[in-house]
């Protein structure tokens, strides 16, 4: 009984005060993915390497267009990987709910 | 591999012998297809050498035939015999082994199923993967039928086994539970409190793993490896990319092996925790459950903060590892001393505790033989009594420069289930400041860019036991991959350990073995 | 008022109805609808003494017939399909469902095949994405409180 107490006392409160208080996820955690629409070449290398093949590339008359969803992302980083240009990196953003699927979405064109 | 094997096969079945070919520590060993029964006897019953697995292979286009590979440990030797058979296409059937070598059952039903091919006088031939509404006549992982197809549903049922007599009645359970766990179901026949039956039915969560692998690229295929079963993901990654270096004939660097180790065993120690954990709360330790649970928690968060994963997830690639993790590894040493004081001290309280004692003393008794026949697997084995660990008998990674102890219990009930993984905590914790110590500088992983021809075996002891895969590559895909989790094998013994156990003991008899059913149903 | 405005208002009304009914309770019944044992494990550590989602009124309860919520996780495989259909048609109205887990919202890698459904949402509605592989403890919190309204999502479609 009396260790049980110790054992208790000696612990302490573990809970964590999320979400009162915000935290934010370790360094090298693998969150959402963000694009930066200036760096990308629209080489497609990002398309080929997702297992989940969330990653799709069109082009039409008026430019191309690079569509990411992370609603079945994997979140396993092959595309920041073999991107040549550092233009796709996982950030530590976790808070991805969302009441719609359009919003889990990430679209950046480049027009001719 | 000693030659006293093959020889003595050789000299026992010279003349069913068709072919021979030795490729890393395995021997494979085609044999005239009515001669599969009474060879596989000789090898587990001569040799005492187990059956790991069983499995199909597709190779009409190539070989005009559907294969059969019986895969046999030996542990001894740190080597495998495989026992081929060719099968017609014409004539679908092949002789069962089930009545000699009782482990076998599952395996051949999953062929059945997924093959077409029969196993003539199975004891047992009911469906195994598909479910009673999939159409005869479409059998998944052969080469023409396509992985988008979606087959009508047919109508069909399903029998299960009946225990008839006075006051006998049945319990269906699931296969959606009380509990946070996975889909299966459960019927038990019980006469008042004691389960005189239990039969187990799976599949529920069949996602159709081995054919996805067949259609996707080698690199993608180590992520859905890691997504086979979910809390084994590391072990399951490390066999497969194992397989395929093996192929390759790659060597990879001393740090990947470390590091590889390393999460293995950060692995081992958070699905050991957990286990127990939940075995405290299955017998009403709350406190006992709070502390351990708390413990999983901080080993999954040291997980993430070393790998930017709480599962340790996307840290194997073909070759190596993706991440180095020397730069953590002050705190992970850190907190594994801080966690050997904090679990001894939880320990000593829980195996202290009558309560706790009074439910899992002699509860959900795994015998000896039983556990043989079914070739348990893992803690749930070693606490039968089964001296067995991959980690030893087939060294992988960086196991074979560490020293570690196999614990080992004979009573086979619960305790000695929570006492081997307990022990295995410390075992995990030694392991991982052992390879620490011995990690050298140098590259993470080697690059391999083509991928031959060919097939080999890769394994791993994960925290649920031996893991294994058959990986056959053509033309940088992969042409089969036979998975095979612990899970598959150590589902049936629950059929056992059951009986004469009360109805509400199931919850930790189930626990204690801690059974995967995505591993199983894949 | 066109038929669309209509229904606009009849589906903010049921929002707010919903709202009022639950208030700060919530009872979740998990369903593993085909996963790979991933995010049952993350929806256990919700219980534990660091999350504790006790605190905040949400419940795991053990039947639908309990349930306010289901908490679906999987890319529902062909032989689970049925016992989801049933397990939601069990759940008493008004119910939330919330897709969790990259198989659960889009099939993840397991996508759409002969023994795999492709994600929740074509089977049943689904109120709320919750991507991750799994999503971490808090990730699914944070899921939770966005479908009972309790917090605002962040997160907005972004085009550039």
């Amino acid at each position: 009984m009396f260790e049980i107490l110790r054992k208790t006392l000696k612990t302490g409160t573990v809970t964590t005060q999320y979400p009162d208080r915000p935290e934010t996820a370790p360094e090298g955690f693998r969150g959402k993915p963000e694009l930066f629409p200036d760096k990308c070449t629209y080489c497609g290398e990002c398309v080929k390497a997702c297992p989940p093949g969330v990653i799709w590339l069109n082009e039409d008359n008026d430019g191309k267009t690079l569509t990411l969803s992370y609603c079945g992302c994997i979140f396993c980083g092959r595309c920041e990987e073999v991107c040549p240009g550092d233009a796709i990196r996982l950030t530590q953003e976790y808070e991805l709910a969302s009441k719609t699927k359009n919003d889990l979405i990430t679209i950046i064109r480049r027009k001719i | 591999m000693k030659s006293e094997y093959t020889d003595s096969i050789r000299k026992e079945f010279g003349s069913v012998i068709l072919d021979e070919n030795v490729s890393h520590n395995e021997t494979y060993l085609t044999v005239k297809r009515e001669s599969a029964v009474k060879v596989c006897d000789y090898l587990y019953h001569h040799f005492d050498a187990p059956i790991v697995s069983i499995f199909a292979t597709d190779e009409r286009r190539t070989d005009g035939c559907f294969k059969i590979h019986y895969v046999f440990s030996l542990d001894k030797e740190d080597a495998f015999i495989i026992i081929k058979i060719n099968i017609d296409e014409k004539s679908p059937v092949f002789g069962s082994i089930t009545h000699k070598i009782p482990s076998a059952n599952w395996y051949e039903r999953e062929i059945q199923d997924m093959f077409g091919l029969v196993p003539k006088g199975h004891p047992d031939p009911r469906r195994l993967i598909n479910f009673e509404d999939w159409p005869p006549d479409s059998y998944p992982l052969r080469k023409d039928f396509d992985i988008r197809t979606k087959p009508p549903r047919v109508k069909g049922e399903y029998v299960y086994r009946r225990v008839e007599g006075e006051g006998v009645y049945e319990i269906p359970v699931g296969p959606v539970h009380a509990g946070v766990i996975e889909p299966g179901h459960f019927r038990f026949s019980v006469a008042g409190e004691p389960i005189l039956n239990l039969e187990i039915r799976h599949s529920y969560t069949h996602k159709g793993v081995e054919k996805l692998f067949e259609n996707i690229s080698i690199d993608k295929a180590v992520f859905l490896a890691e997504r086979v079963s979910g809390d084994n993901s590391v072990a399951h990654a490390v066999a497969f990319c194992q397989a395929i270096e093996k192929i390759a004939g790659a060597k990879i660097p001393k740090r990947a092996k470390y590091t590889r180790t390393i999460l293995l065993e950060l692995e081992r120690l958070y699905n050991h925790l957990g286990d127990i954990a939940g075995i405290a709360t299955d017998v009403a330790y709350a406190f006992g459950a709070a502390h351990a649970n708390r413990l999983k928690e901080e080993v999954m968060q040291l997980n993430e903060s070393v790998t930017g994963s709480r599962l340790l997830r996307g840290m194997n690639t073909i070759g190596g590892v993706r991440r180095d993790i020397g730069g953590s590894e002050e705190i992970i040493l850190e907190k594994l001393s801080s966690l050997n004081l904090d679990f001894s001290e939880l320990m000593e309280l829980l195996f202290a505790s009558p309560s706790v004692a009074d439910r899992i003393e002699t509860t959900g008794r795994l015998y000896n033989d039983i556990a043989k026949g079914l070739h348990v697997v893992g803690p749930a084995g070693r606490a039968s009594g089964i001296v067995r660990d991959t980690r030893r008998d087939h060294p992988y990674a960086a196991y074979g420069e560490l020293a570690f102890d196999v614990p080992v219990l004979k009573s086979g009930d619960v305790n000695a289930r929570t006492r081997v993984r307990s022990d295995e905590v410390y075992e995990s914790i030694s392991l991982i400041e052992q390879a620490f110590s011995r990690i050298s500088d140098g590259d993470i992983k080697v690059n391999i860019r083509e991928i031959p021809d060919g097939y080999a075996l890769g394994y791993a002891e994960a925290p649920r036991g031996e893991t294994l895969y058959w990986v056959k590559t053509s033309k940088n895909m992969i042409e089969r991959c036979k998975v095979r989790d612990p899970s598959f094998c150590n589902w049936l013994a629950i059929e056992y350990a059951v009986l004469d156990n009360i109805v509400p003991d199931f919850p930790i008899i189930n626990k204690s073995l801690s059974l995967s059913y995505s591993g199983n149903d894949m | 008022m066109t038929v669309e405005d209509e229904l606009e208002i009849m589906g903010q009304r049921l929002n707010e109805k919903i709202k009022n009914i639950f208030g700060r309770s919530l009872h979740i019944r998990e369903v593993d609808a085909g996963s790979c044992n991933a995010c049952e494990v993350e929806v256990t550590a919700l219980s534990n003494p660091i999350y504790d989602i006790e605190r905040f009124g949400l419940h795991i309860v053990a039947s639908p017939r309990h349930a306010d919520m289901l908490l679906v996780t999987g890319p529902v495989t062909r032989n689970m399909e049925l016992a989801l259909l049933k397990t939601y048609n069990a759940t008493p109205c008004p119910k939330l469902v919330a897709a969790m887990g990259s198989c659960a919202c889009n099939g993840g890698i397991f996508g759409d095949t002969y023994a795999s459904g492709g994600g929740v949402d074509k089977f049943i509605p689904v109120d709320v994405y919750i991507p991750g592989c799994p999503p971490r403890p808090q990730a699914v919190i944070f899921g939770l409180m966005v479908a009972v309204d309790k917090l605002d999502q962040k997160i907005r479609k972004k085009e550039a």
